[in-house]
């Protein structure tokens, strides 16, 4: 969070107060909202200490209801006098009978020296009765400090006020390499977020990211997308069946793959497992040619059975997406083929190994087809970095993230067999290797792996059983937070981590804003003088 | 039916082994022999026509008297740039031959800007009028540069033209790249434009025939090639062209080999052994192997147990070889090691006695990288290098332009030293020339043993 603020410390003015503190408890604190006032959901207020100048509290809004010094019953006749016979029925000045109460929760103690000298705590002690509350000024927060390697994620979020002069952002280095959870049902802003969050890193060779894209939409191949990133020429590559002009197509030869990339993608019974690595010790890289092309007798010689065959035939044929013709392997998306593409996933681990981002077009791919891909890279890079870290080496390398949609399908409890997602989010940490994992569904990642995931970046969620996990394996405690969840808008998330001192909210910007203010800026291209 | 002839990657003039740039020109002259006997229509030369942009005149004088016999016989030639005879400035022998008119560059483009728009490159179309083809060309450049001309490349105008037509081109494709190539040393398939009926390759020494946009799009590799992996690959795959007929719109490629002199491999992993052993092992296989009239490369690597690189005897072992008659003899030790490392010890610590120091103690070492830096002739040219390597971008100068001088005045020099060294005419090279542009897969270049 960069303190690009106005240096703004001074105690709240009587005209900045919006509510007193009444009592409650720690952790959950009452305040009253002043007359004239409107407190809401997520609002973050700051209690300055009279006694110490430098001292103040920051607090969140929790829960909002109503207090009145009127009992029940006389409310309910002031309310008939107005409804049945327009008058007033006041008894007491409108703004001291009836007022709105806030349960707030204290979330930072900020403590300010007097060479300027800024530092934060968490909270352990109440502040005092009746002390006054003002709203956050973006300079309360310029004690945050900014990141090496900023992820940038969104504006500060009081409420529903955007504070755009706090952007908030989280070391990549760190939030990588501790996994990235972004639960999100549809249509809650995922993949505004997503390219919010990779746009930061483009041009910046800290980080690889490899993000499998199921629906095409990061790169931008129709409008806005990562592509219009000034350093995008260097920094991004993008593969697709149907490549825009300047990117390579996704060709991946067959020969590039082996038994083992199949583990945990493609469903196998022990004798389809046993057969394929027959194939292999027989045919070397030519064991897929050989399985989908072979000849029964030479199946029997191997001592493999047409039914294992078959059945390990029409999982292969449907994964990968090819059939055959008159002795040739046919590939139905012209990625798994039987000519070129020899060096397409050596290209997209090294692209990775140089801090580049890469997008995978798999909109055209099966499940399967999607994440072997993802699997192969993913296990090359485990692989290498393992021996960087044999080497001493593995500092110098940028961290390495993958970027994963629908997670539970690689994360998931439901699988027999362990994948390499699930192994990096296991033990990638120690080899500076990450997962982002985007899913609707996160109750279907096994708690393991749900507290493993150390960044969440929580967009709005209807689903309580949805909530219930992503709070139960949160960073912070945000049980108290389930229906702010709920009650999220498109583009409204809330930031828990460890690498931040409590849960923040943010308003993430639109990504067509910001690449539109981008090109605004970019100036006219020049031809280069043509030498032919 | 237009039947053409597709030739690239020729590298006429390469190898300082006089019997190796014989059978390269030989070779030439034996594919102009069947190109005339099987009456094309026209041939097309896609890049590396020579191996460096002023090749030496006797190879100059059988090339133009080869394009002139085609010539004759009333067969075009079309040509482009490759990445080794390339000039920026025009200044190369290709360009010499098409102003005498022995063939037709068909390379020319010109960039338009419109209104706030990509700049696009708008390469002209070459018409053979005879038959109707349309050929467009984009020259090969060093380290692939020429992959900002196709960044560029109005497509749609390319696409438009009628057929048919044939792209020409001197570069490697990425989707069709081997692992071991840089992908920036690449073209991806969508740069290219789609609807042409064939796409003539040069730049891949793999010959092969593949498919792009619905299309052949077809690599001839060399007649010989011009190092070590080239020799070698040759063993193990004929050389040649490729005759195309283009009939209503489809292209059929047929591979045309063309004879030449057997080529024979000897390896030696001399891994663990000690130089005499490894010595005596590789004379006994040298001596098992038929060499008469043969092309017989020999490539030994591994580590040395013992001994230095220079206690084999290699040019005995050449000797004999060629007295047992072999036509030529290349020997490859680039991939040999010693374990022997000279330690290098300093007293001072002014950095230009120290830089001088280093490079004494190292050039006088035991695998000094070649004759010329040896001594303090060879000290002081290493210096010397050290300074035009070392410098600065000039003020508005990019950063290919900046590589691109750097590496001229380090070849000036080397030029100089050489032939001040060896009292002989200056074999002229300028920019473009350098050997590293390579096409091959991985490989390190081969030392050539003279």
């Amino acid at each position: 969070m960069p303190p690009t603020v106005s240096q703004d410390h001074s105690p709240a003015s009587r005209l900045e107060v919006i509510a007193q503190i009444i009592g409650g408890e720690h952790g959950q604190i009452l305040i009253r909202q002043k007359a004239g006032e409107r407190i809401e959901l997520g609002d973050l207020l700051v209690a300055d200490d009279p006694t110490d100048p430098g001292s103040s509290m920051l607090l969140q809004v929790h829960n909002l209801r109503y207090g009145s010094q009127e009992n029940d019953l006389n409310l309910q006749l002031m309310s008939g006098m107005q409804l049945e016979l327009h008058e007033g029925g006041d008894f007491l000045e409108p703004q001291l009978r009836s007022y709105v109460l806030a349960e707030v929760t204290s979330l930072l103690v900020i403590e300010r020296g007097a060479q300027g000298h800024s530092r934060s705590r968490r909270p352990k002690h109440l502040p005092s009765f009746f002390r006054d509350l003002r709203r956050v000024r973006p300079s309360d927060l310029d004690v945050l400090t900014q990141p090496a390697h900023p992820v940038f994620l969104g504006y500060l979020r009081s409420g529903s006020r955007t504070i755009p002069q706090v952007r908030v952002a989280i070391d990549g280095v760190d939030m990588f390499t501790h996994h990235v959870l972004v639960p999100a049902t549809t249509g809650r802003g995922k993949s505004n977020l997503m390219k919010v969050m990779l746009w930061s890193t483009l041009g910046k060779d800290y980080c690889g990211l490899l993000v499998l894209d199921p629906h095409d939409e990061y790169y931008g191949r129709e409008g806005h997308g990562l592509k219009d990133h000034p350093d995008a020429p260097e920094s991004l590559v993008y593969y697709s069946p149907d490549p825009p002009r300047g990117s390579p197509a996704l060709r991946i030869n067959l020969r590039r793959i082996r038994p083992d990339h199949l583990r945990g993608i493609v469903p196998m019974t022990e004798a389809q497992g046993q057969a394929a690595w027959t194939l292999w010790h027989h045919h070397r890289d030519a064991w897929l040619a050989a399985l989908l092309l072979g000849q029964e007798e030479e199946f029997s010689q191997l001592d493999i059975g047409g039914a294992t065959i078959g059945a390990l035939r029409r999982k292969l044929r449907l994964a990968l997406g090819v059939r055959t013709n008159e002795g040739q392997v046919v590939s139905r998306n012209e990625v798994f083929t039987t000519e070129g593409g020899d060096s397409t996933l050596s290209d997209i681990v090294e692209h990775l190994q140089n801090g580049r981002k890469v997008i995978v077009d798999t909109s055209r791919l099966s499940d399967s087809a999607e994440l072997l891909i993802g699997s192969i890279v993913a296990g090359e890079v485990f692989r290498n970095y393992q021996g960087f870290k044999a080497a001493g080496r593995l500092r110098a390398m940028p961290v390495i993230s993958f970027v994963i949609e629908e997670a539970p399908r690689v994360l998931g409890g439901g699988s027999e067999e362990p994948n390499i997602f699930g192994t990096i989010a296991r033990e990638g940490r120690k080899f500076r290797i990450g997962l982002v994992a985007i899913t609707q569904l996160c109750s279907l990642i096994p708690r393991e792996i749900m507290a493993n995931l150390n960044t969440k970046v929580i967009l709005g969620n209807e689903m309580a059983a949805e909530r219930e996990a992503i709070i139960s394996s949160a960073s912070q405690d945000l049980t108290r937070d389930s229906q702010l969840i709920a009650g999220l808008d498109r583009g409204e998330a809330i930031v828990s981590s460890v690498f931040t001192k409590f849960a923040i909210p943010i308003q993430v910007p639109f990504f067509d804003e910001l690449v539109a203010q981008e090109l605004l800026h970019r100036p006219p291209k020049r031809p280069p003088a043509f030498l032919g | 039916m237009t039947t053409f002839a597709h030739l690239s990657d020729l590298h006429l003039g390469a190898f300082r082994d006089p019997a190796l740039r014989a059978e390269l020109l030989a070779r030439f002259v034996a594919a102009t022999d069947l190109i005339l006997s099987a009456k094309v229509d026209f041939v097309i030369i896609a890049g590396d026509l020579f191996q460096v942009n002023i090749p030496e005149i006797a190879t100059v004088t059988e090339v133009a008297r080869q394009l002139r016999r085609l010539q004759d016989a009333k067969i075009r030639t079309y040509i482009i740039y490759g990445s080794h005879d390339y000039s920026p400035n025009h200044a190369s022998m290709v360009d010499v031959l098409a102003g005498a008119g022995l063939y037709q560059k068909v390379v020319e483009g010109e960039f338009t800007t419109e209104e706030g728009g990509e700049p696009l490159l708008r390469l002209r179309p070459f018409r053979d009028v005879p038959t109707g083809v349309t050929l467009v060309g984009m020259s090969g450049r060093k380290t692939t540069l020429e992959r900002r001309y196709f960044e560029h490349l109005d497509l749609p105008a390319l696409e438009q033209l009628p057929g048919p037509k044939v792209f020409v081109f001197h570069s490697g494709i990425t989707e069709l790249r081997p692992v071991g190539i840089p992908e920036s040393e690449s073209v991806p398939s969508s740069l290219f434009p789609k609807g042409f009926d064939y796409y003539a390759g040069g730049h891949v020494h793999q010959r092969g025939v593949h498919g792009l946009h619905g299309a052949p799009m077809v690599y001839p590799g060399p007649l010989l090639g011009y190092d070590f992996r080239d020799l070698e690959a040759g063993a193990l795959q004929p050389r040649g062209f490729y005759l195309v007929e283009i009939d209503q719109g489809r292209a059929t490629p047929r591979f045309v080999p063309v004879p030449g002199r057997d080529t024979v491999v000897v390896r030696q992993d001399a891994e663990g052994l000690s130089a005499e052993a490894a010595a005596g092992a590789l004379r006994a296989q040298l001596e098992a192997t038929q060499v008469a009239d043969r092309i017989v490369l020999v490539h030994v690597a591994g580590q040395l147990a013992s001994g230095r690189t220079s206690d084999i005897p290699w040019l005995a072992l050449q000797q004999q070889l060629r007295e047992r008659g072999a036509f030529a003899v290349y020997v490859s030790r680039s991939q040999l090691r010693s374990t022997i490392v000279g330690r290098v010890s300093i007293g001072r610590s002014d950095s230009s006695h120290i830089e001088e120091r280093v490079l004494a103690e190292y050039l006088d070492g035991p695998d000094p990288p070649a004759p010329t830096f040896r001594g303090d002739a060879g000290v002081s040219l290493a210096r010397q290098l050290l300074e035009p390597l070392c410098a600065e971008l000039q003020p508005g100068e990019a950063v290919a332009e900046g590589e691109d001088r750097k590496i001229e005045a380090a070849y000036q020099l080397l030029v100089s030293a050489r032939d001040g060294a060896a009292g002989s005419p200056p074999q002229q090279r300028t920019l473009g020339d350098q050997e590293t542009d390579s096409p091959h897969a991985g490989d390190e270049a081969g030392g050539e043993e003279e």
